[in-house]
């Protein structure tokens, strides 16, 4: 990238590194900003350096080892499927939070691209005409959002919010409040249904991570992502349009919400304007337990992966162990603490002031 | 935030009054413009006191969370805080048979703790408050939906129910609690050191920490004084549904966090004032009542309540915009 | 020092395991799913359904689906993964539960619905009772009320959220009814959201934008009590016998409105006994796999019975909101 030092407008020396080593409180491994690192010997780091990777793996082995129906078929390919919704939506969440931003409007902006493509549908219109409006409804939703908050320069948090109530609205009206059902077989079968062992959405949600793996760490954009998040003075002095690059990444998101729309109406085979409530808040956890910072410049795509899993793995855990329907709450939450807890414990944070 | 010493300077135009108290204008524009297709009912002395009213619950929540997001962390467990407070005060009372200004002092007491938790875990622990309180946000709604059993427990004594719907001549008594509650917010904000320490934590933490101040003592001690605030709603609340229902509080975080942004408190910390937040509080109860008066049709709420949201956003972006605040 | 904090959470997870694994045993299990606890009738029903499980020695588990037709899907899988017996499906929406249906049905797992049918799949027993006629025969008590006023007469309706598929039928069964009788008039109708709590506001601007507001007509019965509270402080709260009684009718027979009914504040309640239908569904399945009896009908309709004050006492031990009120008299 060619950055060394830059000189900030009050005498403040501000460098960038050729390559950046992220300790966030929930540490992982390397990301790297230029050339010279040989990409293999980091995929290791990568994968295998972040704490929510080992907390998932500790307790899928636990669960395969006590529960007889874990390690079914049927449960594993549901459990992969369940995380499909929140791992796409997680996708688009990390580009914005990575951008110091956050999506609060993710889980509406699905349902409102479900109710619209639902009703196309319904109405006879084919498949592919259908999915494309739903994407250009997704990506508008996110140009809604890009626009009041890179250029009207609104804070993230009142926007989404505000755009949460507008998309539910919005759903709500276009069937008042009825659900759609019955959709083409091709709907279902992309959403529900199974290549072999594993589930079709299954597989397209590893699609998109790789490429989102990819776009964040390998190409331009991604790294003015970072650069934006953690230092947009610089990213800006060196000739990054800050403002396009944080409505951007709403696009991304409204895009991610837009294909997990579509799968998820292949999930139920049907659409209602009232559900998915709070699953915005799942993503914002999975993205955060999956390391990212949510004042922007550490991104890790697939610890969002990993924190999916293990949000989606504390319910199966509940659901199979006949946990009290009152503590799923409470034992999900405790869990989140506990694992930022061990985190913060290990990357020595609490040592120094 | 020096770039503000770089702005050119402007002459003031008489719009300025309205773009630098932008909040305030809202509510005076939105009353007048709901105010427009009803007026008999709008424009009476009982409409404003019924807002205000009305207000009260979320109003006196948004003081401890100006408090907090002035320090720039933020609560989103209000909700399940009040509710697992209010249950803990209806099961002493009603299961328990005690005396009914325990149970107030139980309520009050609990939110406390609460606080007590999240500012722990956000000050010792260091953890994100986003994220910690996000999960106090499920584990104090499903232990209190554990404990009633997710009962729904009316008749509270008229000592509790007083508090809701009581009326001191002929003001009700949640306006009393929430001027007077402002006002101490007010003294403590603006007139006290802890006050300037909120302010400085909140505007620059490592320079606050370099001056000498305890930066975790105050993020601690934010937390407790907004438990506080929190139990004073709550005891309204409990009042107001002369008891306990399981979806008690459900969603107020998002209702609380609205107010206390609208009125100018800026995310990032060290910006705002209560007064803002009292009239952000306001301008969300306006619509919630102009929506129930005007009869507007059950499904233009969301659309409703989000498009105001956003118009007052815009607004007080432009205010800020022009003061420098962001470029 | 990463290696030891890993082996530890291991270690405390086997552990864990191993206390859970001796509580295992192989019993029927039925796994239900009801649509949320916001409402003292599912409650009721959730703790009938625990009482009867207790009686007949079997495992049920209950969870809600904070009406979230999505997680209702979920939860019927995991009861398929989690290897129960027996589903008893309690849907928030007939369409949306279908393919939940269908995945049982594939799954060999039978499927009892309660509540609300399911428009799909295969359904081992029904029992539903009706939310459009509930909504309908309060809007008939209020017309029988005001049978001889010219009117207009006001009326004030506290909707939840229009996507609540029960709540909703019984709001479009009271409007239907309305529609029929000219001096009947629906004045305010707000959208209370999801939110239990806005009883209280929504009542005190309805009364300041309609001063002569006469019905009040609660679609369920979990928001009176925030209705009471608004009407004492309005200072409209009149008994029966008083000419400026306000008429409240609602859907449900909780023990709130049963109170008020003994009372002499609340005139109409449309109970419907589904407090017993998680129980009964229970018991059926208990039948059958214990003693292979199949029920003796598929579908079981349970009427809905009106509650007013001039046939309280003679109905009163048919209405569980009765039951639940003497209960609770009795503990204190």
């Amino acid at each position: 990238m060619g950055l060394s030092r830059i000189h900030g407008a009050e005498g403040e020396a501000v460098t960038l590194s050729a390559t950046q080593l992220y300790r966030s409180p929930l540490g992982y491994g390397r990301v790297f900003f230029s050339e010279g690192e040989c990409p293999l010997k980091n995929i290791k780091a990568i994968v295998a350096g972040q704490f929510i990777f080992l907390f998932m793996v500790a307790f899928f082995v636990f669960m395969a080892v006590v529960s007889p129906q874990f390690r079914t078929h049927y449960n594993l390919f549901n459990l992969w499927l369940d995380a499909v919704i929140t791992g796409i939506l997680g996708i688009g969440m990390t580009f914005v939070i990575t951008t110091a931003g956050i999506d609060l409007s993710v889980a509406s902006n699905l349902v409102f691209s479900a109710m619209i493509g639902a009703i196309l549908m319904s109405r006879g219109q084919g498949v592919l005409l259908a999915f494309l409006v739903m994407l250009a409804v997704g990506l508008g939703f996110g140009l809604f959002n890009g626009v009041m908050v890179a250029r009207l320069k609104m804070v993230p948090f009142i926007v989404t919010l505000g755009t949460l109530s507008l998309g539910r609205g919005l759903a709500m009206l276009s069937t008042r409040a009825k659900s759609v059902y019955g959709f083409p077989e091709i709907v279902t079968r992309i959403g529900s249904g199974e290549i072999g062992f594993f589930p079709v959405a299954g597989l397209i949600m590893a699609f998109l991570y790789v490429v989102a793996w990819y776009v964040l760490n390998r190409t331009v954009f991604g790294r003015s992502v970072y650069l934006v998040g953690s230092n947009p003075r610089a990213a800006r002095l060196s000739g990054i349009d800050v403002e396009r690059v944080k409505s951007l990444v709403y696009l991304v998101s409204g895009l991610c919400a837009a294909i997990a729309a579509f799968i998820q109406m292949g999930r139920l085979n049907a659409a209602k304007p009232n559900m998915l409530y709070g699953l915005e808040l799942d993503v914002v956890s999975a993205v955060v337990l999956g390391g990212t910072s949510l004042f922007g410049g550490k991104g890790n795509i697939l610890g969002t992966l990993w924190g999916t899993m293990v949000i989606v793995l504390i319910r199966n855990a509940m659901v199979l162990f006949g946990v009290s329907v009152y503590y799923h709450q409470v034992v999900k939450g405790l869990v989140i603490l506990a694992a930022v807890l061990i985190d913060i414990l290990r990357s020595g944070v609490l040592k120094k002031r | 935030m020096f770039d503000s010493l770089a702005l050119p300077k402007r002459k003031k135009k008489w719009t300025d009054v309205f773009v630098d108290y932008g909040i305030y204008t809202s509510v005076v524009i939105l009353f007048f413009a709901f105010g427009l297709f009803f007026p008999q009912a709008f424009f009476s002395i009982t409409n404003i006191r019924n807002i205000l009213a009305s207000a009260s619950v979320i109003g006196i929540m948004a003081i401890g969370m100006t408090f907090v997001i002035l320090t720039a962390n933020i609560d989103l467990s209000v909700g399940s805080a009040a509710y697992f407070a209010v249950a803990l005060g209806v099961l002493a009372v009603k299961r328990a048979g005690w005396h009914p200004f325990l149970g107030i002092l139980i309520i009050v007491a609990t939110a406390i703790g609460i606080g007590a938790f999240n500012g722990f875990q956000v000050s010792r622990l260091k953890m994100v408050p986003l994220i910690a309180t996000l999960a106090s946000l499920g584990i104090f709604r499903g232990l209190a939906l554990q404990f009633t059993d997710a009962a729904s427990i009316y008749g509270m004594p008229p000592l509790i129910s007083r508090i809701g719907i009581g009326y001191v001549g002929s003001v009700p008594i949640p306006i009393i609690m929430l001027f007077v509650l402002y006002i101490l917010a007010y003294y403590i904000l603006e007139k006290t050191r802890f006050g300037t320490y909120v302010y400085a934590v909140g505007g620059d933490r490592d320079a606050a920490f370099k001056a000498g101040i305890h930066v975790p003592n105050v993020i601690l001690f934010v937390y407790l004084l907004h438990g506080f605030f929190v139990g004073m709603s709550s005891l309204i609340l409990c009042a107001r549904m002369d008891g306990v229902v399981p979806a008690l509080g459900a969603g107020m975080e998002f209702d609380v966090i609205t107010a206390v942004i609208l009125g100018g408190t800026s995310f990032s910390g060290g910006v705002g004032n209560v007064w803002g937040t009292l009239a952000g509080a306001v301008i969300i109860t306006l619509i919630n009542t102009a929506l129930t008066i005007l009869n507007v049709s059950a499904f233009y709420y969301d659309i409703f309540k989000g498009s105001v949201i956003l118009l007052a956003v815009v607004l007080d972006t432009f205010r800020q915009r022009r003061m420098g605040i962001i470029t | 020092m990463r290696k030891v904090v890993l082996l530890g959470i291991v270690v405390c997870f086997v552990v864990m395991a191993l206390g859970v694994a001796a509580f295992a045993e192989k019993e029927i299990h039925i796994g239900v799913t009801v649509p949320g606890l916001f409402s003292p009738a599912f409650v009721e029903m959730k703790r009938q359904g625990e009482l009867k499980a207790q009686e007949l020695g079997v495992k049920v588990t209950i969870v809600s689906a904070e009406n979230d037709i999505d997680r209702q899907f979920e939860q019927v899988r995991d009861f398929i993964a989690a290897g129960v017996d027996g589903i008893v499906i309690t849907t928030i929406d007939s369409y949306g539960i279908v393919k939940a249906v269908e995945e049982a049905n594939k799954a060999g797992v039978p499927v009892i619905t309660v509540d609300r049918k399911s428009f799909g799949g295969e359904v081992f027993y029904h029992e539903e009772t009706d939310n459009f006629n509930a909504g309908r025969l309060c809007a008939v008590y209020v017309a029988h009320l005001f049978k001889d006023h010219p009117g207009p007469i006001e009326i004030f309706i506290e909707r939840l959220d229009p996507s609540v598929d029960s709540v909703e039928d019984r709001f479009q069964g009271f409007m239907f009814e309305v529609s029929q009788w000219p001096n009947l008039k629906v004045v305010a109708a707000p959208n209370l959201g999801m939110d239990v709590g806005k009883a209280f506001e929504a009542t005190i601007n309805a009364f300041q934008a309609n001063p002569n507001i006469k019905v009040i007509f609660l679609p369920g019965e979990p928001w009176l009590s925030g209705t009471v509270s608004a009407l004492k402080q309005l200072g409209k709260w009149f008994p029966r016998n008083d000419p400026n009684h306000i008429v409240m009718v609602g859907v449900d027979g909780d023990q709130f409105a049963v109170e008020n009914m003994i009372e002499g504040y609340y005139d109409f309640s449309a109970v419907q006994a589904i407090d017993k239908f998680v129980a009964n569904a229970i018991e059926v399945f208990v039948q059958y796999f214990r003693e292979g009896k199949k029920p003796p009908v598929k579908e079981r309709y349970v009427p809905v019975l009106g509650l007013c004050p001039e046939n309280f006492d003679f109905i009163k031990d048919r209405v569980w909101g009765y039951r639940v009120y003497m209960e609770q008299k009795g503990k204190q």
